[in-house]
């Protein structure tokens, strides 16, 4: 089946850019977010996705642009040697990211325990404080009745 | 996102369709890889600048028709990086407004 190149190679090229120009975007905004908001788990975990995100935009865009760049100038020996590293490249990227958010998903567990155990203690400091409060006052009410005997 | 009901909130509703086009764009390329590298069932030859042949080893015209199609893998990580910047760009908008909000309440 003879089938026209163009839309294959349209398509590839400008999304390449367009994926390279999107995660740079993103990583600016994710930057924003993170000053807005620095010790926010989630947050820190958005701004990894979005440098795993770039490093395989700028990975994956240069490898398919190089490869048109050697196809139609006749090269493909260079291309066929540089293939294996690129995809390479292009899957330890892919593999960050999902490592990041395996971990991710761990440390959120973590964060949400340890807030848990925060409003646990402030409850608990409110009870303790309280309830010293009512002993100290019971302890002056008995000094004033014994002081009256 | 659901069990912490993130999905709730515009941005984060985006993010989830994010994850979904990086699932298609997953199977897609690993179609692609299968195809192409491992299975070697279809062969592309370049006639010239403008064309090319695919050659399926079955000689099934729909498995030439997938694959061509499969090669469009762009179709789908483009839409999922632009619902990425979306929703960040809500998250951001709304992280704005929660920082206001306070400020406008002491006003009004």
């Amino acid at each position: 089946m003879t089938l026209p190149f163009f839309p294959i190679w349209l398509v590839d090229v400008v999304g390449s850019i367009m994926m390279t120009i999107l995660s740079f975007l993103c990583l600016g905004v994710v930057f924003e977010l993170k000053r807005s908001d620095q010790y926010n788990v989630i947050l820190t975990y958005l701004l990894w996705l979005c440098f795993g995100l770039a490093a395989f935009a700028i990975s994956r865009s240069l490898g398919h642009i190089l490869k048109y760049q050697f196809l139609f100038s006749g090269r493909e020996i260079i291309w066929d040697s540089i293939r294996p590293f690129s995809g390479a490249i292009n899957t330890l990227t892919f593999v960050f990211v999902a490592s990041v958010t395996l971990f991710f998903e761990h440390i959120w567990k973590i964060h949400q325990q340890v807030l848990k155990d925060k409003q646990d203690l402030q409850s608990a400091h409110k009870k303790l404080f309280y309830s010293e409060s009512e002993s100290r006052r019971s302890y002056s009410q008995a000094d004033r009745i014994i002081g009256c005997f | 996102m659901r069990d912490k009901k993130l999905v709730k909130e515009t941005g984060w509703r985006f993010i989830q369709y994010l994850v979904f086009f990086l699932i298609l764009w997953n199977i897609d390329a690993f179609l692609v890889h299968l195809l192409d590298d491992q299975l070697v069932v279809v062969q592309v030859l370049q006639i010239d600048s403008s064309h090319i042949q695919l050659s399926a080893d079955n000689g099934s015209n729909s498995l030439e028709t997938l694959f061509y199609c499969a090669k469009l893998d762009h179709l789908f990580c483009v839409p999922a990086l632009l619902f990425l910047y979306s929703g960040l760009r809500r998250l951001l908008k709304a992280s704005h407004s929660e920082v206001t909000r306070p400020e406008n309440q002491r006003n009004g």
